[in-house]
């Protein structure tokens, strides 16, 4: 048998060469990884075929890409089913649409959008008015950070498997308003643990943490009744940038007074910013806010509070 | 097959196929149905008559019975309640592969290409992954009758880039 290759070598030499690739591809899309990187060491025509592979990838990292419409992103992200990690760092859309990442193999999808401070390069500069939605459908998503979602535009499901959610809105003063703002929170805590959820999730769900980024005078007005994530789920809960300010206690106290299950709440305080001398942002009083705090009815028995000062602070995006 | 049942057997319609090399079988119409392209043949062809002869121009004779086989069984483990068990499936398919050469292999995968039959086609590209898994460069170039047309020094750049897929491979 190992006679016949090599007689078929010396023979009529290059005839098996002429496979279409569609079928090379289909070959070596049963192999590893590494085998396919040794395949580019085989000939020309080889050695970029991992190139046309997409469903090789197991994790992929976007950063600086300009998409021309949130579909191409959506149609490669569903070509790849194997992924499991997807970093969307500082991409960007030209298109209002909706972004929309179904994946069953993933299992942690960070999407960090741009900064408000970033120019957009794109054919049109529309950067202050887009304001794009994003639709996760990932079932056996275990992480997920949003950070600089401009927009509510945003649902989540079958995340059944989820216990890490960040979420950090981009809120500009002219575009998403408060109560789009709290509407968003409540919906995403609804989206996180729909009823299915509910029935696996006792199971499966060890520890689900919550960090959220809080902006300044933000009135937040949370909705009445609890969401199940709250009553079964929620254990962990980080509030990043905390100044002193009530509309940031009213969130503390939602937390305290609805989260049944809460084991863990830290408070990280904002740095003072202050421009010639005076404050304009930042932390006075945390004493009073402190005792402030202490006065809340809680629901779980079992709370640790911890208030971090910022020198000590981990980075949110940890 | 046909020994099953003698008085049905009689009545299954045949349909029949001309190989490459102009040599004919012929073929219980359900099992030529398996094959996208026979199917095409007379779907959407109103002029095709059962009994007209189907040319396969990819497919040589010498393959068409295995071929013919595979179709047969698989769609038999398909339709049979309870599913067969998975040793049974397997045992047949490592048989169908056993004593086929490289080469065989390869011209069955043009074949089943050609047929369009997705079944057939993964099965065999699946067991031709498995022969190169892996294999050193060498062995795969000699597998699909591939010239090295790198310069040595392309080749020993390329190969430096990705050291580490290069180590411990099986023996040729």
């Amino acid at each position: 048998m190992e006679g016949g290759v090599d007689d078929e070598v010396g023979g009529d030499g290059d005839r098996l060469s002429n496979l279409p690739e569609n079928i090379v591809r289909h070959i070596l899309s049963f192999l590893d990884s590494i085998d396919i990187v040794r395949a580019s060491a085989v000939s020309r025509k080889w050695r970029y075929i991992w190139v046309s592979m997409p469903y090789l990838l197991k994790s992929l990292e976007l950063c600086s890409i300009m998409f021309m419409d949130s579909l191409s992103l959506a149609n490669f992200v569903s070509s790849c089913p194997h992924l499991e990690n997807l970093r969307v760092h500082e991409c960007s859309f030209t298109d209002d649409d909706i972004i929309e990442i179904t994946a069953a193999s993933l299992k942690d999808l960070s999407i960090i959008l741009h900064e408000r401070s970033m120019l957009f390069k794109g054919p049109t500069s529309r950067e202050q008015t887009i304001q794009f939605g994003l639709k996760v459908v990932c079932p056996n998503l275990v992480s997920l950070k949003v950070v600089s979602l401009r927009s509510h535009k945003f649902s989540f499901q079958e995340m059944n498997s989820l216990q890490n959610v960040l979420m950090d809105f981009d809120r500009p003063d002219n575009n998403l308003d408060v109560p789009q703002c709290c509407h968003a929170l409540s919906k995403m805590l609804k989206g996180v643990c729909n009823v299915n959820a509910l029935k696996v999730s006792e199971v499966f769900l060890e520890s689900r943490s919550f960090r959220w980024w809080t902006k300044p005078n933000f009135p937040w007005k949370m909705p009445n009744g609890t969401t199940s994530c709250l009553k079964y789920h929620l254990k962990i809960v980080e509030l990043f940038n905390v100044a002193d300010d009530k509309h940031e206690l009213d969130l503390v106290r939602f937390f305290l007074e609805n989260g049944y299950v809460l084991q863990k709440m830290r408070i990280f305080w904002a740095g003072n910013l202050r421009v010639n001398g005076k404050r304009i942002y930042g932390t006075e009083n945390t004493d009073e806010f402190i005792s402030e705090v202490m006065k809340f009815p809680r629901s779980s028995s079992n709370v640790a509070l911890t208030f971090v000062e910022p020198e000590s602070r981990i980075s949110f995006y940890d | 097959m046909a020994s099953s049942s003698s008085s049905s057997s009689t009545q299954v319609k045949k349909i029949t196929l001309k190989a490459a090399d102009g040599k004919h079988f012929e073929v219980e119409e359900p099992v030529a149905m398996e094959m996208e392209t026979v199917k095409s043949f007379f779907v959407g062809n109103e002029d095709a008559m059962k009994d007209m002869v189907v040319p396969l121009l990819n497919v040589s004779s010498e393959h068409m019975p295995a071929i013919l086989d595979f179709y047969r069984n698989h769609s038999e483990f398909r339709k049979r309640t309870p599913p067969p068990p998975a040793e049974e499936v397997k045992a047949f398919n490592e048989a169908f592969l056993e004593n086929k050469s490289d080469e065989q292999l390869m011209e069955m995968i043009m074949a089943a290409n050609f047929l369009n039959t997705k079944e057939l086609l993964n099965f065999l590209t699946e067991a031709a992954a498995n022969r190169i898994k892996n294999k050193s460069v060498e062995y795969v170039r000699a597998f699909f009758g591939i010239e090295n047309d790198f310069t040595p020094e392309e080749e020993a750049r390329i190969r430096a880039e990705n050291e580490w897929a290069f180590d411990g491979l099986d023996e040729d």
